[in-house]
């Protein structure tokens, strides 16, 4: 079966430990969310094709999702023109008309410039959460969170979505293709709802302490403390190009 | 000490009471064996025991139930799990973790174990029921024997002091149901737990000699005692178990035939009309190779060809990859090499829905294959053949669950069936469209030996008459060697022999390499001087 799903694997991307990885992917999302500076945009891009390379993600496998959510982004560009079409325009603050679509839509060059953007985030957001999906161990992850105060409870959610998310997606697949992927994606999945996975997991002993250990822990390295310090001050760096012009926009129509 | 008195269990989507006033007091320390014909209320009673009742299956109840001083459907799932550990029959729907060793550490990770010993401890477990090898792998990678191995590894690595198995040793080799048996014998003397223990099979489960047996039907307990004492007089048989080969050679000494009552005379079995078939080798699979990832192979080199009429066994120990043949040849896996053809077609090339009307399959765990809705569109959903008047196919639809014996059951949604129901169900959806080949995966676990006799005497009438080729993929030696022309032993992944049923399971060496365990007809005949048992056919049980 062909899903987004952990890996494992020996990159230096792997070793290191869950926390570091969310730390990197909040900051990274934010800083993409805040940011609509062009060029900062771009860079992120670019890093962004560089971690997805150096996770070793294998496109035979996660290519199916990864184009799923691709297409996703596309139909979301086109109904954001759709519902406010001169946005750019607002944004750039001059109009320029490139072609009549419509009624009252019109194509214009700021809109376009406008999209591009929205769709250079979405690539570099795209792109960042697979390497995420495909290099953190949902276990190692729950541990790590835990590891660093937040209750094991809120933890074991996070990694339960991540460890599901191969089955959600087998599940779209199901319902597109045959009766083959039904089966085997039904074949494991436990056939059992989330409530009900939960009183098992209580028959199992699931909340009888207050404090859970974890098998798949891993402790924080120096490699791990350097790399949230090289992100936040990178982040920073980014953050600081944009806003130091007065606002979060790249802007190439008024010079 | 745990204690029903005068208790009664329905189910909220049912209409009749799943248990029915038990009274029934375990002493601490006691080993209990449970028995009964599928849908008796076993699995039900281990649930209303470990709290899972109401929180998980909503009902209603009336007198009460005692286990260690709590009130388990107050106490909940959880406090419950202090006390009671459980394995549930359907092995599958209690993983957790990501990876095999990830979820034997499960019960140990919520008692705070350090990461140190716990590695240490899961691995000492790991060995101990011998998935050692598979310690990093993904569950859905592993066969059901591995996956069962998992199960009980996850519940036996911490002691309790009430173990609520069911169905322990299902999808397990003989070898390997020795082994775990042992393992749960050394455990539970540890801290002198009290072991519950729900098994319809009887021959490995009396080495483990239990204290007391109970056997149960219609929700009620219809026979408790001690259980050399319940067999020997018959009394399980009555209600469904098998009576193991052992007492059956003193009967038969004694002058005594013993009748296989309960599968109904030949004669009253519905017919089924159908064309007769021609043909040679009807299924021919040719250098078949197989591996979930690189370098992990799974099947190497598999070759075999079966002709009309024919009742072939696959078998061989856990995980080598029997059913992963049936999976291939059904379409639902796709081989790395070989080819598989039907009757000189080739099949490989076909959707699962083409060969659907060809093969039929039967896999292990029904709920694979089975949505929701009624057993009667479940079963009329499995008749591929179109253009079949309406008449024709109520017919057929009766007829099959007739002979499963899921009539009284038609109306019933599937979901409240228990898991030897569903598996009926399953079975009959596939019979109902008469496939050319039959392929049935585990049949028997599950079943009752009085559904199971109906059903393979059913299956034996259609290679009568159509020349159906029937494909029992099973690690029950019993069913290989009484119902099948010839054994096909696959261990590791690769062919270890095909030939006549009696030959293969007679043969010292395959039967070793393949964790075949002999079964025990033929060590008895051992036993009593008896060289090599003819056929092996007309040994009544």
């Amino acid at each position: 079966m062909r899903i987004l799903a952990y890996e494992e694997k020996d990159t230096w991307i792997h070793r290191l430990s869950g926390v570091t990885k969310l730390f990197f992917l909040l900051v990274w999302i934010l800083t993409g969310m805040l940011s609509f500076d062009t060029r900062v945009l771009l860079a992120m891009l670019a890093g962004s094709v560089l971690i997805f390379r150096m996770s070793g993600t294998d496109w035979e496998q996660a290519g199916d999702t990864v184009k799923f959510f691709f297409s996703v982004l596309l139909i979301f560009l086109v109904i954001i023109f759709l519902v406010d079409p001169y946005r750019g325009t607002e944004v750039y603050g001059t109009r320029a008309d490139l072609f009549h679509i419509a009624g009252k839509f019109w194509l214009t060059k700021e809109q376009i410039f406008y999209e591009c953007n929205v769709m250079v985030k979405g690539v570099s957001a795209i792109l960042t959460v697979s390497a995420f999906t495909s290099t953190t161990d949902p276990g190692e992850l729950a541990a790590a969170v835990n590891r660093i105060g937040i209750p094991y409870k809120i933890g074991y959610r996070m990694a339960a979505v991540l460890r599901y998310l191969p089955e959600r997606q087998a599940a779209l697949r199901e319902r597109k293709s045959g009766r083959e992927e039904a089966f085997l994606s039904r074949m494991f999945s436990g056939n059992r709802r989330r409530g009900e996975k939960r009183r098992i997991m209580e028959m199992r002993g699931y909340g009888r302490q207050r404090k859970r250990t974890w098998y798949a822990g891993k402790k924080l390295t120096g490699a791990d403390c350097a790399v949230m310090a090289v992100t936040a001050a990178v982040s920073a760096l980014l953050l600081f190009f944009t806003f130091r012009d007065g606002n979060r926009f790249y802007n190439p129509f008024i010079k | 000490m745990i204690e029903f008195k005068d208790y009664t269990f329905q189910y909220r989507n049912q209409k009749e009471p799943a248990l029915r006033n038990i009274n029934l007091t375990i002493c601490p320390g006691e080993r209990i064996l449970v028995a009964g014909p599928s849908g008796s209320g076993k699995s039900t009673l281990a649930y209303c025991m470990n709290g899972l009742v109401p929180f998980l299956f909503a009902g209603k109840s009336s007198g009460t139930v005692t286990v260690m001083g709590e009130n388990p459907a107050k106490a909940g799932a959880l406090k419950m799990s202090r006390t009671v550990r459980t394995v549930l029959q359907d092995a599958d729907s209690q993983f957790v973790g990501r990876t095999v060793a990830e979820d034997i550490a499960f019960i140990l990770e919520n008692e705070g174990m350090r990461q140190e010993e716990m590695v240490f401890r899961v691995k000492k477990m790991a060995e101990a029921v011998g998935a050692e090898s598979f310690l990093e792998r993904v569950p859905a990678e592993l066969s059901r024997g591995q996956r069962q191995r998992v199960a009980m590894a996850g519940a036996l690595a911490e002691e309790a002091e009430v173990f609520l198995l069911d169905s322990p040793l299902s999808g397990l080799d003989p070898d390997a149901r020795k082994h775990i048996l042992g393992l749960i014998g050394e455990i539970s003397r540890r801290k002198n737990s009290t072991v519950i223990m729900i098994e319809q099979q009887a021959e490995e489960v009396l080495s483990w000699k239990a204290d007391r047996m109970i056997i149960m039907e219609g929700g009620r307990i219809a026979a408790e005692g001690k259980p050399e004492r319940l067999l020997n007089e018959g009394i399980g048989r009555d209600y469904g178990f098998r009576r193991p080969f052992c007492t059956v050679p003193s009967r038969q000494g004694s002058g005594q035939a013993a009748e296989d009552g309960d599968a109904g005379r030949k004669e009253d079995m519905p017919s089924h009309s159908c064309r007769k078939r021609a043909g040679q080798a009807v299924l021919s699979v040719k250098n078949l190779y197989f591996s979930y990832e690189e370098g992990v192979p799974v099947l190497q080199h598999i070759h075999f060809d079966i002709g009309k009429g024919e009742t072939v066994s696959l078998i061989g120990k856990n995980g080598g990859g029997k059913s992963v043949i049936g999976e291939i040849i059904c379409g639902f896996r796709k081989p790395a090499r070989g080819s598989v053809t039907f009757r000189g077609e080739d099949m490989l090339s076909k959707t699962v829905k083409e060969r659907g009307e060809k093969i039929g399959l039967v896999t292990q765990t029904p709920a694979q294959m089975l949505s929701g809705g009624t057993v009667y569109k479940a079963v009329a959903a499995g008749l591929m053949t179109r253009g079949i008047p309406k008449r024709e196919a109520k017919e057929r639809i009766d007829r099959v669950l007739e002979v499963c014996g899921l009539l009284p059951f038609a109306g019933q949604k599937i979901s409240a069936l228990s898991f030897g129901e569903k598996k009926r169900v399953m079975i009959a959806s596939v019979l109902v469209s008469n496939p050319e080949v039959i392929i049935l995966d585990d049949p028997t676990t599950g079943l009752d030996n009085r559904h199971c006799a109906k059903i393979m005497e059913y299956l034996q009438k259609l290679k009568k008459e159509c020349g159906t080729v029937i494909v029992l993929i099973t690690q029950d030696m019993h069913l290989a060697s009484e119902y099948s022309d010839r054994a096909i032993v696959v261990a590791d992944g690769h062919l270890l022999a095909d030939g006549t049923a009696a030959k293969v399971l007679a043969d010292e060496v395959i039967v070793r390499k393949a964790c075949l365990g002999q079964g025990m007809l033929p060590e008895t005949a051992g036993k009593c001087g008896i060289g090599n048992l003819p056929g092996g056919r007309g040994t009544a049980r």
